[in-house]
């Protein structure tokens, strides 16, 4: 047998005779890895191939076409019906082509309604495979049939067989089947015949409202599929639009190839810089096991093992460690991404398919998870060029302490840190940031190795059990310093990732702009909506009142329409405000080009273009501002005075407000402006639709105005916590069987999407950062605490009780974690300016709460490792006698 | 002061169980050094441990002080052994990370009795030992026979009657073999009652008895009194 395989055998050997050790090392390598296999895959698994996002959006399609001038010529529904020939003349010959049509399309049923979108095509057809996903039933093929989102199906409270009503005559339909888009499950949408979307599209089929219709509720669009490729230029001669699928692939790649390779960097990055540091602890502990070893090494060298031979038994331990902790990791990480995915496509409402591992990212993780733990032993190992004799004796190995290189190590490594941080800031590259940050960390570890000898020779005058856990960790410095520096390392990447997301959760809720207060609703009709619907939306909001605030306009034109009805909208008085003045102020961008209403909003911070002279009776206003009415506000409006919801408009006192003559309808022109004495009830609303000018009915006759007859809002106080969709749902069902579908919009106020998002990620990276600073907490600590195993035991012998051991355990650890905590949450105060200014984002302050619970995770982590890894050293002394 | 009856305990070998003490009865008297001596495996030193509550007896009865130790909870165990019971290990199980006088202190600082009230008592039991001057060194600066020594100021610090002791000279040389045992004499002069289990025959030959055991038992005393104890009187 060669001394390779003998020395083989004995690593196996050391291995298995400490399976707790082992187990341990095995533990505080397949964490992250595994994590981080699991991670990449899932991430692998969500990207969708190029082929599957085209086809998501136009099927099989070659060619996609359209013609809104012939459609606005023809008429939807004629054009429908003759749109295929008409594409077949422009061609030049038979173009096989299939329609779709598109709009809006609400659905109704069990006395709600829901906003929904309409795909009108024949779902059987070819051409359209791979934009749906059927996920229950059958395809719709009558006209009378219809397929409902998952989404729309749940708001309705309806399923298979089921009848719904589409669009503004709640057209009945069966529902035969639940669909879905394969890139995005969340969307309200509904889909039946070509035909059946045309007949129930507002837009498309009452004609005669057209003018009441809300904008973005009339345009029905009709889009022609066609299996070739046709000749564009001859086409765009005779007025079509052509898009071929080359295009779409262009359009697909760009939408989605940037954040996926960021998603992937971060993780692998993450995971490097995890795993370097537990090579640290690593390292660390196969010097515990040289020491433990001397003995048999000693033993070893004196049978005639040389230097390479006793290096190769640790050595060994690391190889092993490695590959047994690569194959577990990628086995469980992949395994957890088969659990994982399918709640992470439902969660970001896509649909994903198969699982797939990114074998880069596994491979790197792979070489990564075996040479850390290789090198760490390795390292290590250097350590076994031992004095024999002494080894043979158990006298302990002199300590050489190179206090020359651990300057050099921090005089290098911490005006890099420096550099890398201020690099990251100035680049806008955060990774440089976190690599700055973790440089800092380590050399402040490097520090620590030997300010804690000092600290435990000042250890005196503790307490017993601190004295005694303080210069435990001063006697093993490298040990306690290198998990002092993997607890402070990982303290700091939760900081900083948890500032990230929370600047970026502040940027967002920054730049939001509310329509109203969160919870609550607010609707506008282009038609007047009866007491008993008012009523019927109160009822289904389940709240008190539902408060109506008029329009103030000037009097009715005297004309008629060109259609020579009565006008039903002919303007309102409107306040003028800091953003109409910005605007009206004209262009002075550097392009000379006109100010926009967003760009005069992030210009005066005030919240919107419009705010309207609303009418409001006395009794709603304590509702409105949803606290009671003061006296003095309700005697203002006794005088007829305005109150205004924000300073800004009534700087001096007055509001003017101005209005279109009511010729200026047809083209006249012209301006009534109006001076009104106001009183200012709050001093500014963050809110896009409460920046309002209040008055009562009363007061119009003295400023030459009339209540809109057509139009209105309502603000809906929020219920019992918040509108619910349910509830929002009801009301829009009974909103629209009063006033028809498409003349009202119903907004409930539910906070930014994305912030949303953020928070929840946000949450989502605290827990698995605690988890992730406790497991290694806890999986050092316990390695950390077999090296006080020998002190425990003499501790017993002398008469400490079990529960002594376990609480000095847990304070050894508790100390030592807890200034590893204390080392990362300093080095995330100093990064975390330059990494808020590497992303361009402001600060927030849950972050810090984050940070807080994962520091806290850790050192009850730690803690609690300490105190059973001491309870455990009773068996020890009874071993020993 | 110590009185075992009919001690038994098993060890398990792999599939095979030893019983390492067979009914053991032992009563000492106050103010006396026992030697218990025999062959290596016979049992001495889990007799020792079982005396001293190291480990529970499978069966019979150890009563300490008048206390059966073998019914105290382990908590109260623990304080028992601390107030009444000192215990010198033949690798002397010092904490490496306390000071001399630290270790002395221990088992009084485990109380919680106030530090300085027992800085006194603990320097006095280092003294009685020869070894106050090196109060502030850390055990692993010194000597074997002087951390032995050390192990025994812990050992009788604070007023302890019960010292057990084994192979309190096993890794000694003789002048420290020799310092040890007359700072054992000197505490049994003052009253204390001393059990020490050796292979030594010139530990032996302090003791005021010298008890023989092999195959788990006693097999009775050897010799009475000793010169040692002639010489004393």
């Amino acid at each position: 047998m060669s001394a390779r395989r003998v020395a083989l055998r004995l690593a196996v050997r050391g291995m298995r005779r400490d399976r707790r050790r082992t187990f341990i090392l095995l533990a505080a390598l397949v964490v992250p890895l595994a994590v981080a296999a699991a991670l990449s895959t899932v991430r692998a698994t969500s990207i969708l191939s190029p082929e599957t996002r085209v086809e998501a959006l136009i099927g099989q399609s070659q060619s996609v076409v359209n013609n809104g001038a012939f459609v606005r010529e023809q008429g939807v529904e004629r054009a429908l019906a003759t749109g295929s020939a008409e594409l077949s003349r422009a061609a030049g010959h038979s173009v096989e082509s299939y329609v779709e049509v598109n709009g809006y399309l609400p659905a109704a049923a069990n006395g709600r309604q829901v906003d929904s979108f309409g795909y009108g095509v024949d779902l059987d057809a070819a051409i359209h495979r791979g934009r749906f996903h059927l996920l229950d039933g059958r395809t719709p093929r009558g006209d009378r049939e219809v397929a409902l989102s998952q989404s729309v199906a749940e708001r309705l409270g309806v399923g298979i067989g089921d009848e719904v009503g589409l669009g503004p005559d709640a057209a009945p339909a069966t529902v035969t089947g639940v669909v879905a888009i394969v890139t995005d499950t969340l969307r309200k949408f509904v889909v039946t015949t070509p035909l059946a979307a045309v007949r129930n599209t507002p837009g498309a089929a009452s004609a005669g409202g057209q003018q009441e219709l809300l904008p973005g509720r009339n345009s029905t669009v009709l889009t022609w599929h066609v299996p070739v490729r046709l000749d564009s230029e001859a086409l765009r001669a005779r007025g079509w639009s052509v898009s071929d699928r080359q295009r779409a692939f262009l359009l697909s790649d760009n939408e989605s190839m940037v954040p996926g390779d960021q998603v992937n960097a971060w993780i692998l990055g993450i995971t490097v810089l995890v795993v370097a540091e537990i090579g640290l602890v690593l390292g660390a502990v196969y010097a515990i096991v040289v020491r433990g070893n001397r003995r048999e090494l000693g033993l070893l060298a004196s049978a005639g093992a040389g230097p390479g031979v006793r290096r190769a038994v640790i050595s060994y331990q690391g190889l092993l460690a490695g590959v047994a902790g690569v194959v577990i990791a990628i086995i469980l990480g992949i395994a957890a991404a088969f659990l994982i995915a399918p709640l992470a496509a439902a969660r970001s409402f896509e649909i994903w398919g198969p699982v797939r591992p990114d074998l880069g990212a596994l491979a790197v993780l792979a070489v990564l998870g075996i040479a850390t733990p290789a090198v760490s032993a390795l390292v290590a190992a250097r350590g076994v060029a031992l004095d024999v004799v002494a080894a043979l004796r158990d006298q302990p190995e002199p300590v050489r302490r190179s206090r020359r290189r651990g300057l050099l190590v921090i005089a290098g490594v911490a005006p890099m840190g420096i550099f890398l941080l201020a690099s990251g800031a100035i680049l806008n590259t955060p990774m440089l940031v976190l690599v700055g940050a973790l440089s800092l960390v380590c050399g402040v570890g490097y520090l620590l190795r030997g300010l804690l000898p000092a600290l435990g020779e000042r250890a005196g005058g503790l307490p017993l059990l601190h004295r005694i856990g303080l210069r435990a960790a001063a006697r093993s410095a490298p040990r306690a310093a290198a998990l002092g520096t993997v607890i402070a390392s990982l303290t700091l990447l939760a900081g900083l990732v948890l500032g990230a997301m929370g600047g970026l959760t502040a940027e967002v809720n920054r730049t939001y702009i509310a329509n109203s207060p969160d919870g609550t609703a607010f609707i506008y009709t282009t038609r007047m909506p009866s007491p008993a619907a008012v009523n019927a939306m109160t009822d289904a909001f389940e709240v008190d009142r539902v408060v109506g605030l008029g329009l103030a306009s000037p009097p009715p034109p005297k004309d008629l329409a060109d259609d020579g009805s009565n006008f039903t909208f002919w303007g309102d008085f409107q306040a003028r405000n800091p953003v109409s003045e910005c605007m009206s102020a004209g262009g002075s961008l550097s392009d000379g080009s006109p100010r926009t209403p967003e760009q005069c909003v992030a210009e005066t911070g005030f919240p919107t273009q419009s705010t309207p002279l609303m009418v409001i009776a006395p009794d709603d206003l304590s509702v409105l501002l949803n606290r009671a009415a003061t006296q003095a506000e309700l005697a203002a409006l006794a005088q007829h005075k305005v109150l205004v919801l924000d300073r800004r408009l009534a700087p001096d006192g007055t509001v003017t407000v101005d209005a279109p003559k009511p010729d200026a309808a047809q083209g006249q022109g012209g301006t009534i402006s109006v001076r009104l004495p106001a009183l200012v009830v709050q001093e500014r609303t963050t809110y896009r639709n409460l920046p309002a000018v209040l008055v009562t009915e009363d007061a119009l006759d003295g400023i030459g105005a009339v209540v809109q007859p057509n139009s209105a809002y309502f603000y809906v106080p929020a219920p019992a916590g918040a509108i619910s969709p349910e509830q929002e749902d009801r009301a829009r069902g009974s909103l629209s069987s009063d006033i028809g579908t498409g003349f009202f919009s119903l907004e409930v106020e539910r906070g930014p999407t994305a912030g949303k998002v953020l928070r929840s990620t946000t949450v989502a990276s605290i827990a698995l950062l605690v988890l992730a600073a406790a497991t290694l907490a806890f999986v050092t600590v316990s390695l950390a605490t077999q090296d006080m195993r020998p002190d425990l035991s003499a501790l017993a012998a002398a008469g400490a009780n079990r529960r002594f051991r376990s609480l000095l355990s847990a304070s050894h650890a508790g100390q030592v974690t807890l200034l590893g905590v204390f080392v990362g949450s300093l080095g995330a105060v100093v990064a975390m300016p330059a990494l808020l200014a590497a992303m361009d984002v402001g600060w927030s302050f849950w972050p810090w709460l984050g940070l807080f619970a994962c520091g806290l995770g850790a050192v009850a982590a730690a803690g609690l490792a300490g105190w059973f890894s001491g309870a455990g050293v009773k068996t020890l002394l009874r071993r020993a006698y | 002061m110590l009185v075992l009856e009919n001690v038994t305990r098993q060890y398990r070998a792999g599939e095979v169980r030893v019983a390492a003490v067979r009914g053991v009865s032992l009563a000492t008297t106050p103010g006396t050094m026992t030697a218990v001596m025999g062959p290596s495996g016979c049992g001495k030193s889990t007799l020792l441990t079982i005396a001293g509550g190291l480990q529970p007896a499978d069966s019979g009865t150890v009563t300490v002080a008048g206390v059966r130790i073998d019914q105290l909870s382990e908590n109260d165990l623990y304080r028992h052994r601390r107030r009444h019971i000192g215990y010198v290990f033949q690798d002397y199980n010092l904490v490496q990370i306390l000071t001399v006088l630290e270790n002395v202190m221990l088992p009084a600082e485990l109380d919680g009795l106030p530090r300085r009230k027992m800085r006194d008592r603990a320097l006095g039991a280092l003294a009685m030992v020869g070894m106050a001057d090196y109060s502030d060194r850390y055990p692993d600066t010194l000597s074997g026979g002087q951390q032995q020594r050390v192990a025994l100021a812990r050992a009788i610090c604070g007023d302890r009657r019960l010292i057990l002791a084994d192979e309190p000279t096993g890794a000694l040389d003789s002048d420290n073999a020799a310092q040890v045992l007359d700072a054992l004499r000197t505490l049994v002069r003052a009253g204390a009652t001393c059990v020490v289990v050796t292979h030594d025959g010139s530990v032996a030959a302090q003791a005021d008895r010298v008890l023989h055991m092999r195959d788990g038992l006693l097999d009775g005393d050897l010799v009475e009194p000793s010169g040692a104890r002639r010489a004393d009187a």
